[in-house]
């Protein structure tokens, strides 16, 4: 997987930067050797700032065939790395390695009934996973995407919602925090869109990623549709410095995000709850 | 308790002919790193030229010699940047190699623990790897504990090396008992043959006779089995991790000095368009070990902390992956922290009051099994 060593990244250069909202750009890179990187939905890269640092980001998107590896990236003011991120010009270098961690189950989702809990920009490492049921539509049951945001603005993937918006294979339902002027579509919290909704509950897998606040609340409505423990996935998030299971940032209990994770099913994620 | 000893083969060194045995050892190598009086008479691991200059007689060091196995900073990477140019990664190579001398039986077992962890598992760490297969290890074993602090027969590291050293000696009386415990080991037997006789089986009995007699001498620390028992139930009790996190300055020493402690953090360092990713070492008792850059921290305070590095250090799972548990009785913790919350007294606390779990249907048992184990030699 790696060329030169465990910690070596590969040059990869800048092709775009698309402005998503005021916070997130979605960065597209392409590998200077040209060899490709390929990755499954959920999975992340570690993305070195030459001069700064190196921090891990989930991926995207993989349309087939694409040659590029994306990511969506919030800027944080004195965030080293997102911040340098964030100023690049197309043609500026960075360094990737990965791509690191086991990404989602697709074993465990086909031929189910798929809901998709996207809060924020939780929404950047399941638009991999909602395009790749797409890509393979006969292969899964119903399709329903909550996405949450705080306000109209940080909507990402503006188009990208518009067409999923037209079409019948998918059910999409966006909501935002507060009423806002410019929005006459549903507001609330994420879990009120709950309320209106009929799963097959032995038959559905959930897959649940936001901000750290989100999830004690949406874990507690999907269990209140009778979803298992088994079948609900959380990508959790943690510091890392390695990707490889050395550094020890991740750990909890033994277990390692970078390598046993990202994604995990509610009842490892209870297992791994500390004291 | 019988130890067996995993080496190849077993010689005598007469004492007095130690200088001359160390000597031929820095005549074999670039770079021959031993005990030596430092500043303010404090005994250090450092390079030596002359074997006059190695301490014979010392007290563990405060730092162990697992820094030249995992040094507290290195480059894994460097890279030269140009403008318009992609930056031109290399990979960091060149290591030196070292005999490391002296190096005392926790240390050893501490170094052994590091090898399963950085070069074993999905990913092999290539760095640990090119920079550990340049050392050799001459252990020095103990027989008798060097301070009060020493732990080592509790947590089954000492008072002897049974593996993990290329040679390991240890004095009795008027020898060294010279063990061979790899290739390279014997390479230097090979080397120092003019010195060397074979061990009598009188005195292999005789060893065997002080080392199951030091097991007496060491301090009874803690109780490490018990300890794991109850970390690796998960129903040690909340409020104990946080009155040990109220006493805690999370000052990170304690991990600093710990042989077995690996966590390791990373830094870019640029100078005149060359820089380097440095990897150093970490705590994870400082406050920013897990913060992220959205400003979340999973373990804001110091009892999910605590919490984590007593897991880390006695869960049964360490055991199972590495073959022991996350500690090596070194006794540095025990000597550093000056909340008095080493891991001996973790451990202890651990045995003492991990039957208070909330919720937990099994009080009553716990609480008599522990009256009962408190007092037992296990």
């Amino acid at each position: 997987m790696q060329h030169e060593g465990t910690y070596v990244p590969r040059t990869a250069e800048l092709v775009e930067a698309i402005e998503e909202n005021s916070m997130e750009k979605t960065f597209v890179f392409e590998l200077v050797d040209g060899e490709p990187m390929p990755y499954n939905p959920g999975q992340f890269m570690l993305v070195t700032v030459f001069g700064a640092g190196e921090a891990p980001f989930t991926l995207c998107s993989m349309p087939a065939g694409d040659p590029y590896v994306r990511m969506t990236v919030r800027r944080y003011p004195g965030g080293e790395v997102t911040e340098r991120l964030h100023e690049m010009e197309p043609g500026a270098h960075v360094g990737i390695r990965g791509p690191f961690g086991n990404g989602f189950a697709m074993e465990m989702m086909r031929g189910r009934d798929v809901l998709v809990v996207a809060g924020g920009i939780g929404m950047a490492p399941q638009r991999g996973l909602i395009e790749a049921i797409l890509n393979n539509r006969d292969q899964f049951g119903k399709l329903t995407v909550f996405y949450g945001m705080a306000s109209p603005e940080q909507m990402l993937y503006n188009d990208l919602m518009d067409e999923w918006q037209e079409r019948d294979d998918i059910d999409l339902r966006l909501t935002i925090d507060r009423p806002h002027p410019d929005w006459d579509g549903h507001v609330g919290l994420i879990t009120t869109l709950f309320e209106d909704i009929e799963v097959d509950a032995l038959m559905t897998s959930a897959t649940i990623v936001g901000p750290p606040v989100m999830y004690r609340f949406v874990i507690m409505e999907c269990e209140k549709l009778g979803l298992s423990p088994e079948y609900i996935f959380l990508s959790l998030e943690r510091r890392m410095s390695c990707g490889v299971g050395k550094c020890g940032h991740c750990a909890i209990k033994g277990t390692y995000v970078c390598i046993d994770g990202p994604v995990f099913s509610l009842s490892e994620y209870r297992r791994l709850e500390e004291e | 308790m019988e130890q067996e000893t995993e080496a190849t083969e077993i010689l005598v060194l007469p004492a007095e002919k130690i200088r001359q045995f160390i000597a031929m050892l820095i005549g074999a190598t670039d770079h021959f790193v031993a005990p030596t009086r430092a500043l303010h008479e404090d005994v250090v691991f450092a390079e030596v030229d002359e074997a006059d200059e190695v301490e014979l007689d010392y007290e563990n060091t405060l730092i162990s010699p697992a820094c030249y196995v995992l040094p507290q900073r290195e480059a894994v990477f460097t890279y030269a940047m140009a403008e318009g140019q992609p930056p031109e990664v290399r990979a960091a190579r060149e290591v030196e190699s070292h005999i490391i001398f002296g190096v005392r039986p926790c240390d050893v077992a501490a170094i052994e623990y590091l090898d399963r962890f950085f070069m074993g598992g999905e990913f092999a760490d290539d760095v640990y790897a090119r920079r550990r297969e340049a050392k050799t290890i001459v252990a020095m074993g103990c027989i008798n504990p060097q301070n009060d602090a020493c732990w080592c027969t509790c947590s089954n590291a000492g008072p002897v090396a049974r593996s993990g050293y290329d040679m390991q000696l240890t004095l009795m009386d008027d020898v060294y008992i010279v063990e061979v415990g790899s290739e390279r080991g014997e390479r230097l037997a090979a080397l120092t043959t003019d010195l060397l006789d074979d061990a009598g089986s009188d005195l292999l009995e005789e060893r065997q006779r002080r080392i199951s007699e030091a097991f007496e001498t060491f301090e009874r620390r803690g109780n490490i089995a018990q300890a794991m028992r109850w970390m690796s139930s998960d129903e040690t009790p909340e409020e104990m991790w946080e009155e040990l996190g109220a006493k805690c300055f999370s000052c990170g020493s304690c991990s600093l000095v710990c042989p077995v402690c690996s966590c390791f953090d990373t830094h870019e360092y640029v100078e005149d368009g060359v820089g380097a990713r440095i990897r150093c070492w970490d705590s994870c008792h400082f406050p920013g070990y897990s913060l992220e850059a959205s400003g979340f921290n999973p373990r804001e305070d110091e009892a999910e902390r605590m919490f984590h590095y007593a897991h880390h250090k006695l869960c049964s799972d360490t055991f199972n992956k590495y073959g022991r548990p996350g500690c090596v009785g070194c006794g540095r913790c025990v000597q550093v922290c000056s909340a008095q919350i080493d891991l001996p007294r973790i451990a202890q606390t651990i045995r003492e009051r991990g039957w208070e779990c909330r919720n937990c249907p099994h009080q009553a048992e716990h609480a008599a099994a522990n009256v009962t184990e408190g007092t037992d030699e296990d």
